[in-house]
């Protein structure tokens, strides 16, 4: 009996069963999976911002911008008509303190106020890698290489944005930028098997950079 | 009854919606893949009398895939990495299997691993399909594991060196010699 026959004959008679029924249901339902944040939570975390913010005091909370007394000149109180001078002392009247000599050459619109800017959280290389895996899944392939670049900053012995970076920028059609993250894959890579495909994919690219 | 044709392999957008814990790609994922996994890990595990495990370990192979879809390497097709995934928890399986009997049959004389049947026993009464279980049950499980990926899974050499983590010669001499001795063991039992 041939190989070829044994082979034959082994797929001709020995049929496996179909995966039972409802096993897919099984498996997704034991999927961990990331379950929304509950109201009490939400509540919470909002409640210690808040207290944390006046903990910190007010060195938080940007302050307003300076008033101008040009704008806002203190109204002298009138007296109403009838009314004893006796009884209430007389308004005093505040003038507006003299404009700057140059005040009409100036800017009339009041100075921006500077607010300090809400810095994004920092996404994790864990979000960046799936967020890449899906924008390179939308042909979105420089995003998705600079997503990939955050995540190899944040992580610089991963070899799998440098493996990711090395086939999405060869496929957007920058070998130069593709070859030197093949290397980095390369440099990074733990596992001597893979490391013979690395380099035939950096010879590659080397000869498509040669003139 | 006859299963809807389905794709041979998953589409990128449905993989990375899996990946980023969409349940809907993720039953459509499993979908696609439970027949394959199933079928290589109750061939794995059936001969031995572990038949029954086949469906958790079904189910785990998948668990750790989605635990791992971020590390995906797009240099391998998705059925190759779940066969690979597939291919180790069965063999882990018949591994502690195997270090059981051996505790057992070291405690108790009476309780010896089972012997392997005789080429006689093979033929006697049996249908094809019970012969060749029996068979590859006299295989080592890897040898068994490189069989199965290559018949009935089409995986070439390389892969099958990198699911069992071996060189591409071990993958040839293994597949050689449990062709061998199946080969041996079916036709002296159809003689």
């Amino acid at each position: 009996m041939s190989h070829h026959d044994l082979d034959e004959m082994l797929r001709q008679e020995w049929h496996a069963p179909p995966a039972p029924v409802g096993l897919e249901e099984r498996v997704v339902a034991a999927i961990p999976r990331r379950r929304p944040m509950p109201w009490r939570a939400i509540l919470l975390a909002t409640a210690a911002g808040v207290l944390m913010a006046l903990a910190l005091g007010p060195s938080m909370v940007p302050e307003p911008a300076p008033r101008r007394a040009a704008e806002t000149p203190v109204q002298p109180k009138v007296k109403p008509a009838g009314q004893s001078s006796l009884l209430t002392p007389p308004a005093r009247l505040v003038l507006p303190p003299p404009p700057p000599p140059d005040a009409a050459v100036r800017d009339p619109k009041p100075r921006p106020v500077v607010v300090p800017r809400r810095v994004e959280p920092a996404a994790d290389y864990e979000t960046l890698m799936r967020e890449s895996l899906g924008l390179m899944a939308r042909g979105e392939r420089m995003v998705a290489a600079a997503k990939l670049r955050q995540a190899a900053a944040l992580r610089p012995r991963a070899h799998t944005p440098h493996q990711r970076l090395c086939a999405t920028l060869q496929a957007a059609g920058r070998p130069k930028q593709a070859l030197s993250h093949c290397r980095e894959w390369l440099r990074l890579e733990t596992n001597a098997k893979y490391k013979v495909t690395i380099r035939r994919r950096i010879e590659r690219l080397e000869a498509e950079l040669r003139p | 009854m006859r299963r809807p044709e389905r794709p041979d392999e998953v589409e990128r957008s449905v993989l990375s919606a899996a990946a980023g814990g969409d349940p809907e790609a993720a039953r459509r994922f499993v979908l696609l893949y439970q027949d394959r996994v199933y079928a290589l890990l109750w061939r794995m595990l059936r001969p031995r009398g572990l038949g029954a495990d086949a469906e958790d370990l079904t189910q785990e192979t998948f668990l750790r895939a989605f635990g791992a879809l971020h590390r995906y390497r797009p240099t391998a097709k998705v059925s190759t990495w779940l066969l690979t995934i597939a291919t180790r928890l069965a063999l882990d399986a018949l591994r502690r299997q195997g270090r059981r009997r051996e505790a057992l049959a070291s405690r108790r004389e009476e309780m010896l691993p089972p012997r392997p049947p005789s080429p006689a026993e093979l033929t006697e009464g049996r249908s094809a399909a019970a012969r060749i279980e029996l068979a590859v049950a006299r295989l080592s499980p890897e040898h068994q594991a490189v069989i199965l990926l290559r018949v009935f899974h089409d995986l070439d050499y390389g892969d099958i060196a990198e699911a069992l983590g071996v060189e591409r010669g071990t993958v040839k001499s293994r597949l050689s010699r449990a062709r061998q001795q199946l080969r041996e063991l079916l036709s002296e039992g159809g003689s």
